[in-house]
């Protein structure tokens, strides 16, 4: 497995590897699709599509998934079983939202005994051409990349 | 992932309500109701379960019911539905990412016949639905 940081990595404190495993058993679970980590230097496409998630904690964290829209449809017409030419913007916007609030409610309960708790808001899509997320460069970021055939994962994130 | 009809005949005539804000979990869902064979009534928040409970007059014979919602959330739904004395004895599973004990507690002590939580494969999806019914397993 390998997760990439970018920015001064040595600080983060929120256990990346649940959110990879997460992210992967939910692709896995939900849509019969394996995911492979890759490095940071993989060459993924242009993203698109992404969904995202506040994490209220201590630290507080927005957590995003990033992809290309043929990534979402894929993975959304394995879980649902409906051609991708039949899914709606919305359903892919929808399917994503629901990966991401997937992947951090499964953190969230895996974490509760732990006695790290964090709160979340509603899941959210966003979708455009050149897609890309900018933050202060205090921020800290995390990133982990996940490739299937011709589908591609990005998970970020971003320690507010 | 997509699976092939289980039941045979066809003659269950089970009716399944599936309240849920999620467009693509309710295809899921959808997927499920077809594979178990079973009609599927499907409403988009609380407001809209509620109302469509209405107008069955109750005659549903399962509920499956997401947490996180707009305007009415699942566990006030959840006690809604075991205060009125048409829907109190229908079975509500609860289909949610609310993984934490407390949250399960809480639901359970509200009225909660099963509790999933996603992510799911199909199969167990249909498992628990049956198991609520108390089909036991498929």
């Amino acid at each position: 497995m390998m997760e990439n940081s970018t920015g001064p990595a040595q600080r983060l404190e929120w256990p990346v590897t649940m959110f990879v495993e997460a992210l992967k058993d939910a692709v896995a679970t939900m849509a019969g699709i394996t995911m492979e980590s890759v490095d940071e230097s993989f060459l993924t496409g242009e993203a698109t599509m992404g969904g995202m998630m506040v994490l209220q904690g201590d630290p507080s964290a927005v957590l995003m998934i990033l992809a290309d829209q043929p990534s979402v449809a894929a993975i959304v017409t394995n879980m649902t079983g409906i051609d991708s030419g039949e899914l709606t913007i919305e359903d892919l916007r929808d399917g994503l939202s629901e990966l991401v609030n997937m992947v951090a409610g499964t953190v969230r309960g895996r974490l509760a005994g732990s006695g790290n708790r964090f709160k979340l808001s509603s899941p959210l899509a966003v979708t455009g051409e050149h897609l890309a997320v900018y933050a202060k460069r205090h921020v800290e970021c995390s990133l982990s990349r996940f490739v299937a055939g011709d589908i591609w994962l990005e998970l970020k994130i971003f320690y507010i | 992932m997509p699976m092939e009809p289980i039941m045979s005949g066809g003659g269950n005539s089970m009716r399944m309500l599936s309240i849920d804000d999620s467009s693509v979990v309710r295809k899921i869902i959808r997927m499920a109701a077809e594979v178990l064979e079973f009609e599927l009534v499907e409403a988009e928040d609380g407001f809209e379960g509620l109302a469509k409970l209405d107008e069955l007059g109750g005659q549903v014979d399962i509920i499956l019911l997401d947490w996180n919602m707009p305007g009415m959330n699942g566990l006030e739904v959840l006690k809604r539905l075991k205060q009125n004395e048409k829907t109190k004895r229908i079975p509500v599973m609860m289909v949610t990412t609310e993984s934490q004990k407390e949250n399960i507690v809480e639901a359970v002590k509200a009225g909660a016949a099963h509790y999933m939580i996603k992510p799911f494969t199909m199969e167990e999806l249909t498992k628990k639905i049956m198991e609520c019914l108390g089909r036991g397993t498929i």
